[in-house]
């Protein structure tokens, strides 16, 4: 399955029609196969969802994404997760093990395990 | 300390305008309860994330006002900018921004107000008629692929023929054509062809010169030239007298116009773009309308169905309505009975979608609860009031709805769910629920 993001550095671009470029990404199962970076700069925001479903994409996390946008998405069968906020690699890790919810807000970090330091008395 | 901090609390959560601080990293500190009404997102959610990923302005990654300020020590007072809320509206505010220093007067970050500007804006465009595709409440898979058009219609230099009925949005579809063309800093010149009688539409479009005729005190431009680098619409087209076919077929073919009583010929660097809600073919074939100009007009045309074809978009709009009125009128309205529901979804609006902003708004004067009733619906709807089953509540109204999609789908999901404007997940989920899977 391939997943767009629309990216600002690592982090999630906080709207989808002013995002430069995307981030595609091919995952299999809990893994990641392949990951692209693409120039989207030259496309007006209506001609991104035509342009990804060209690359295969399927899937679109995103922050804002204007529901224009949204409907332009669902036409050609691309499931939109709206309303993400975070580190793409946080958010794709999230996304895999336990799924986004539209809206959701922050992407809860990724959980650090603390290093076992003996027991305290 | 912790009292005076609290203190400032209590002040800042009872103000009308949202107010947040951010540190120098751009992550927000403080966001008082107006922020979460105008943004959507609750104060703990947003404390500690970036301040561009909560607000998502239209300029926070280029011309970041709060930035400017940092930098310069310069204070931004009331600058107009669209923030997207949480759920994916679109919010204009006016914002001012200051630095925020520590008791050293160092620098700490920055503060920023803001002011909800909905109703304000929302008034100026009902006033002003400055409204975009934006604008176009809908779910319609025909309208939604014609936005998927648009900006190639737009970038062409073509003629474009919108035909509807009246009250589809043909003037919306002009505004977007414009603003998305590379003619959108150039004007938007709208003439309204059958709102004029034959002599005053001629000498609107063309102009006239001096001593053209008697009142002629001094040389007046026409539309054509108004328009010059820009778009000119032309509206109810098909209401043209034929003498000014045959001049607007100039117009068409070779650029150029002689204003009237003039001698020199103008060229016109214009874009047309013309609507009408009559059939122009039929016309044709009348001889009420010149074929060649149709054929000059018709290069790219876009067709606008009426709102009872767009059936699954009334809910969409109804519930557009009622915030909009909400807003204007300081009620609280909910939404409708279902008995009201079900008059609107049956109901054929000759008027289409500005006749059922007419139709809220009557009930709006009326209705004095949280929800619309059948009463306070216009008297020539409560007439033809559709018989409500004992059953009839939204969610069966839905039930049904989905159920007859299907069926006329031959059971095909993802044909019903286009036509539902839902995804076909949605759509099975729906199905799960009523047990038809």
């Amino acid at each position: 399955m391939k997943v767009a993001i629309p990216i600002n550095g690592d982090r999630i671009a906080p709207r989808m029609s002013l995002a430069k470029e995307v981030i595609v990404v091919n995952l299999q199962g809990k893994g990641e196969i392949e990951r692209e970076e693409v120039d989207i700069s030259h496309l007006h925001p209506i001609e991104v969802p035509d342009f990804l479903a060209s690359k295969g994409v399927t899937k679109v996390i995103a922050g804002g994404v204007d529901w224009h946008l949204q409907e332009i998405f669902k036409l050609h069968n691309i499931d939109v997760t709206w309303g993400i906020i975070g580190n793409v690699d946080e958010v794709l890790t999230f996304y895999q093990q336990k799924g986004l919810q539209l809206g959701m807000g922050p992407c809860p970090p990724r959980r650090r395990r603390r290093r076992f330091r003996g027991f305290h008395f | 300390m912790e009292g005076k901090k609290d203190h400032f609390s209590t002040i800042l959560d009872s103000t009308a305008d949202g107010v947040f601080t951010v540190d120098k990293e751009w992550r927000i500190t403080s966001f008082n309860k107006s922020a979460e009404r105008i943004t959507g997102f609750s104060k703990e959610e947003a404390i500690g994330q970036y301040c561009y990923e909560i607000f998502r302005t239209n300029v926070c990654m280029d011309r970041c006002s709060l930035r400017e300020t940092m930098q310069t020590e310069q204070n931004i007072i009331n600058k107009e900018l669209n923030i997207l809320d949480r759920y994916n509206q679109e919010v204009p505010i006016s914002i001012s921004t200051a630095v925020l220093r520590n008791a050293k007067g160092e620098i700490i970050g920055g503060v920023e107000s803001f002011r909800d500007l909905s109703l304000i804006k929302e008034l100026d465009k009902e006033i002003h008629e400055k409204y975009s595709f934006q604008d176009i409440i809908t779910k319609h898979p025909s309208i939604v692929n014609i936005f998927r058009i648009l900006p190639d219609i737009a970038r062409s230099e073509a003629t474009v023929l919108i035909q509807g009925e009246s009250g589809t949005g043909k003037e919306l579809f002009t505004q977007a054509i414009h603003n998305l063309s590379s003619r959108r800093d150039g004007p938007l010149v709208k003439v309204n062809c059958g709102a004029l009688p034959e002599t005053l539409l001629e000498s609107e479009l063309f102009g006239y010169v001096k001593g053209a005729f008697t009142d002629a005190k001094h040389d007046k431009p026409g539309r054509f030239k108004l328009a010059e680098e820009g778009t000119i619409f032309l509206d109810e087209i098909g209401d043209i007298p034929p003498g000014i076919q045959a001049k607007l077929l100039r117009v068409l073919e070779g650029k150029e116009y002689e204003p009237l009583g003039g001698i020199s010929t103008i060229k016109a660097d214009v874009r047309f773009v013309t609507a009408t809600n009559k059939d122009l073919q039929k016309m044709v074939r009348l001889g009420q309308f010149r074929e060649d100009l149709y054929y000059r007009l018709n290069v790219v045309k876009i067709d606008l169905p009426s709102l009872k074809e767009r059936r699954t978009d009334i809910p969409l709009l109804i519930e557009h309505f009622i915030g909009k009125f909400n807003k204007k009128t300081e009620k609280e309205i909910q939404g409708l009975s279902a008995e009201a529901m079900n008059v609107l979804m049956n109901y054929f609006y000759p008027g289409n979608i500005r006749e059922l902003e007419n139709i809220i708004e009557h009930a709006f004067i009326l209705c004095k609860g949280a929800l619309i009733q059948w009463k306070h619906l216009p008297s020539h709807l409560r007439d033809q009031k559709v018989p409500v089953t004992e059953n009839g509540s939204i969610k069966e109204m839905e039930e049904k709805h989905i159920l007859s999609t299907l069926q006329r789908y031959g059971g095909n999901m993802t044909k019903a769910a286009r036509e539902l404007g839902i995804h076909r997940t949605t759509l099975w989920r729906k199905l799960r629920r009523m047990k038809t899977l």
